[in-house]
């Protein structure tokens, strides 16, 4: 008896937490210009606006494009980092371990304001410069959690072997370390990416006001006076991306998606 | 604790200068980004609240408007919340997922980490299409037959109360899943075997185990909750205003000051938040759980 509501009480978890993302696509397949549901008529057009129209796709291309620098950048300089952290004791490593994955604690609503102080200073407003080096900051965190688990577990004779042969640094870390650990520098990146294309709080404060925005952040704006079904579908095609990393992932690096801390929403 | 150091390396304590020949400078690209894009931004917030507005009359207006006032609590009583119900759902739902074969336990952590991926913005949104007067949760009332629930559950604290579970729970589900599956079967076993009832396995055993991941899970959900901007300011509307949209508005109405002034009680409450869960767990270690 107990067993069996344990198990309805999972079913129930389960339809919760997949009741919005599948909501969309009925929304999305309505021929009508509002959302209703029972959705009224059957059409592709909301996904043949959000595919052509220069609005949607506009903000989607920006999107895409910001997330992937952010994300490789992140992944490069976070691997970078993530080796002498996990692997060398030297003073200031605590301090310094803390600064790294402290935005998975800072409210993102704090980093805000500085940051929109700091860049309008600077006159960066808008400009790539100060929206990758943002995404770089929240999404690195994430990369030194999984790619410093890699490391953790990377024999060290490895490289001593490399060395006694004559490899310098930079080749070893090509050649010896970056191949043993590639499915977790890949899940890495994936994770950075899918991080960066869900950032508002932070982005929608360093554009500028006739600037193309970021897929999350037109979203964001137009939720307050906009029905139209396009949302629906843009929703379905984020829902998909999200499948195909999260399999990704799981596939890649299943231990990293149960770590503490990560993927926290913001 | 002891003052017995760290065992050294061959890495401490060398000459400055062969600093470049440590591996330590290859943490330093990402340091440059770190200071550039995220504590310089951090220290400038807490300057223009402190040094450039007038603080004691920023505190003040903060303390002796209701309305404020009414914000933060009303903040800090949703957090609670939405950390309680969180985590008692994520408990038995991890337990739950732990006890299945390899491939179900596979299949549910992938359930649980879609939706974690998935676009906070796209969540909230399909939340407001759900629950809003003539939505979704209206649309299936009116072909069951039941009269409309009208949005009860949109722009107030329980609209935001499901939101946010709804994030929460993955977050706070797959660290205690991991804590089940660290628990040797082995033990509530020998448990059994020794005459324990499932009521006594969990208090000796299971629950001391896994109670620290569970108070983690609170505490990393609790703050997440504080500071959130996107699900409030979307299901929660202008009825049931929460602290990090009003820091938002303030920034909208350019009023730096006042927004810093309330980022740093955000920042502060936070932070001792923190350093409690830092000295319960030190307790419970003491004792010899965790």
């Amino acid at each position: 008896m107990a067993a069996r509501l344990h198990g309805v009480f999972a079913a129930a978890m389960v339809v919760y937490l997949l009741l919005p993302l599948a909501i969309a696509v009925p929304l999305s397949l309505t021929s009508s210009e509002f959302m209703t549901f029972p959705p009224r008529g059957l059409s592709l057009r909301w996904y043949e606006e959000f595919f052509t129209d220069a609005q949607w796709t506009g903000p989607t291309m920006f999107s895409l494009a910001l997330a992937a620098v952010a994300a490789t950048l992140a992944t490069l300089l976070g691997s970078l980092a993530a080796w002498p952290l996990v692997r060398r004791r030297f003073v200031g490593r605590a301090s310094l371990a803390a600064l790294l994955g402290s935005p998975i604690v800072v409210p993102a609503i704090s980093v805000a304001i500085g940051a929109f102080l700091v860049w309008a200073g600077l006159r960066l407003l808008g400009n790539p410069v100060s929206l990758v080096a943002t995404h770089v900051v929240l999404t690195a965190p994430f990369v030194l959690l999984v790619v410093g688990a890699a490391l953790l577990e990377f024999d060290a004779d490895h490289i001593g072997a490399a060395r006694t042969l004559g490899a310098n640094g930079p080749t070893i870390a090509r050649r010896i370390v970056a191949p043993q650990i590639l499915p977790s520098l890949i899940a890495a990146w994936l994770f950075a990416f899918i991080t960066s294309l869900d950032e508002v709080v932070i982005t929608s404060f360093l554009l500028t006001a006739g600037q193309v925005p970021t897929l999350a952040v037109f979203i964001f704006s137009q939720v307050h006076w906009s029905s139209s079904p396009a949302i629906a579908a843009s929703s379905v095609v984020l829902v998909g991306i999200a499948l195909v990393i999260g399999l990704g992932i799981a596939r890649l690096a299943p231990l990293s998606i149960s770590g503490p801390g990560m993927g926290r929403p913001r | 604790m002891t003052a017995v150091a760290a065992p050294p390396t061959k890495d401490v304590g060398r000459a400055r200068g062969q600093f470049v020949r440590h591996p330590a400078w290859l943490a330093v690209p990402l340091l440059i980004v770190f200071v550039l894009a995220f504590l310089y931004p951090l220290l400038r917030m807490g300057e223009v609240a402190l040094l450039r507005g007038d603080v004691v009359d920023n505190v003040t207006r903060l303390i002796d408007t209701p309305l404020y006032v009414r914000v933060l609590g009303r903040t800090f009583q949703i957090a609670l919340m939405v950390a309680l119900v969180t985590v008692a759902l994520a408990y038995p739902l991890a337990a739950f997922i732990s006890r299945r074969s390899d491939r179900v336990q596979a299949l549910l952590l992938v359930l649980l980490f879609v939706p974690m991926l998935t676009s906070v913005v796209v969540r909230a949104y399909s939340w407001v299409t759900i629950l809003r007067p003539n939505g979704v949760l209206d649309g299936i009332a009116n072909m069951l037959g039941l009269p409309p629930l009208g949005g009860a559950f949109f722009e107030n604290e329980a609209g935001i109360l499901i939101g946010m579970v709804h994030l929460m729970l993955p977050f706070a589900a797959l660290p205690l899943y991991a804590a089940f599956r660290r628990l040797d079967p082995q033990l509530p076993l020998a448990a059994a075997t020794l005459g324990a009832s499932p009521a006594r396995q969990w208090l000796r055993i299971v629950g001391p185990l896994t109670l620290p991941s569970a108070l983690a899970a609170f505490v990393l959900v609790f703050i997440t909750t504080l500071g959130f901007v996107i699900t409030p300011s979307i299901l929660g509307g202008p009825r049931a205003l929460m602290l990090g949209v009003l820091v938002q508005r303030q920034m909208a109405l350019n009023d730096f000051p006042f927004a810093g002034v309330l980022s740093i009680t955000l920042l502060a409450t936070t932070l001792i938040t923190l350093i409690l869960l830092r000295l319960a767990v030190r307790r419970f270690r003491a004792v010899g759980l965790l």
